[in-house]
């Protein structure tokens, strides 16, 4: 493996260099998502997170798998890497490892159907 | 460079704690951010807020010895805070009865304004990017801070 040349992909994050600066995306490692966690036929939204929405300790609602959870909350904690504007309902996820419930994937699932949207989202670096 | 700190007061419903949340700019892009809970509970907002600065202040200083190591020497570093008592409160270090409490490892940022390193502002909160680390924000404003955040779709 020749490790010389433009950096162009390095660990599932993808750099673009043009002439007016840098374009950091992982629109690769979303897209990658949502296929493992089939959600690739969604309806897409325009914010991650409703609002007025608050997520909450809950005694009700059917139980959840959860190891699935921690999983996709890992997996979406990665993507925060080139993303500032989920960071918030990401890391809202990651406050609930336990006792998990129906409600708490609802929100996750939001959060998917928002990337669904806007896969191609980058950061961008400019030139000083 | 400059720093933008915010606080959600009350933002974890279980524990009661509250988020600090802020972001660091290099000229015009976006280079760290974070929203995290406190390790505390704070009694005011101004508190809450007062933690903020004081971590978004560490961050700061961190990125001003690394830029120091490319002969950039920054100073008056201007941290945006949307709370005026939390600037009263870093350029006067006189003991308010309110804040007593507050742990001396947060008032350090006093003796770094006093240094002339660091320089806190205020800024309203239409300009307060850090709000989208805060809470969950309607489409407009997600989609007005997203720009200013120097997010953009690529075409590819």
């Amino acid at each position: 493996m020749s490790m010389r040349g433009e950096l162009k992909f390095f660990l599932g994050i993808q750099i673009n260099q043009c002439k007016d600066g840098v374009y950091v995306h992982q629109s690769k490692y979303t897209n990658e998502l949502l296929k493992k966690f089939k959600l690739e036929v969604c309806k897409e939204m325009n914010t991650p997170m409703h609002p007025t929405y608050t997520l909450n300790k809950e005694d009700t609602g059917s139980k959840i798998d959860q190891k699935l959870f921690r999983g996709v909350v890992g997996s979406l904690l990665y993507l925060t890497a080139s993303r500032p504007n989920i960071l918030f309902s990401v890391c809202l996820c990651v406050s609930f490892q336990s006792d998990l419930r129906e409600s708490h994937l609802t929100i996750v699932k939001r959060i998917f159907r928002y990337l669904k949207g806007t896969t191609n989202l980058d950061s961008f670096i400019g030139n000083p | 460079m400059v720093g933008l700190c915010d606080a959600d007061y009350d933002g974890d419903r279980i524990e009661r704690k509250s988020t600090t949340e802020s972001c660091q700019f290099l000229g015009e892009n976006l280079i760290s951010w974070a929203s995290k809970r406190q390790a505390t509970i704070a009694l005011s907002t101004t508190e809450a807020e007062y933690i903020s600065a004081a971590s978004c202040c560490t961050q700061l200083l961190w990125i001003k010895h690394q830029l120091e190591d490319y002969q950039i020497n920054e100073n008056s570093i201007p941290i945006y805070c949307d709370n005026t008592v939390v600037i009263c409160m870093s350029n006067n270090p006189i003991l308010h009865s309110r804040v007593k409490h507050i742990e001396i490892n947060h008032h350090f940022i006093r003796d770094y304004v006093q240094k002339f390193i660091l320089d806190i502002q205020f800024i309203d909160t239409e300009h307060q990017w850090a709000d989208i680390f805060t809470k969950p924000l309607t489409v407009e404003r997600f989609d007005f801070i997203k720009k200013n955040l120097n997010m953009h779709f690529v075409s590819d």
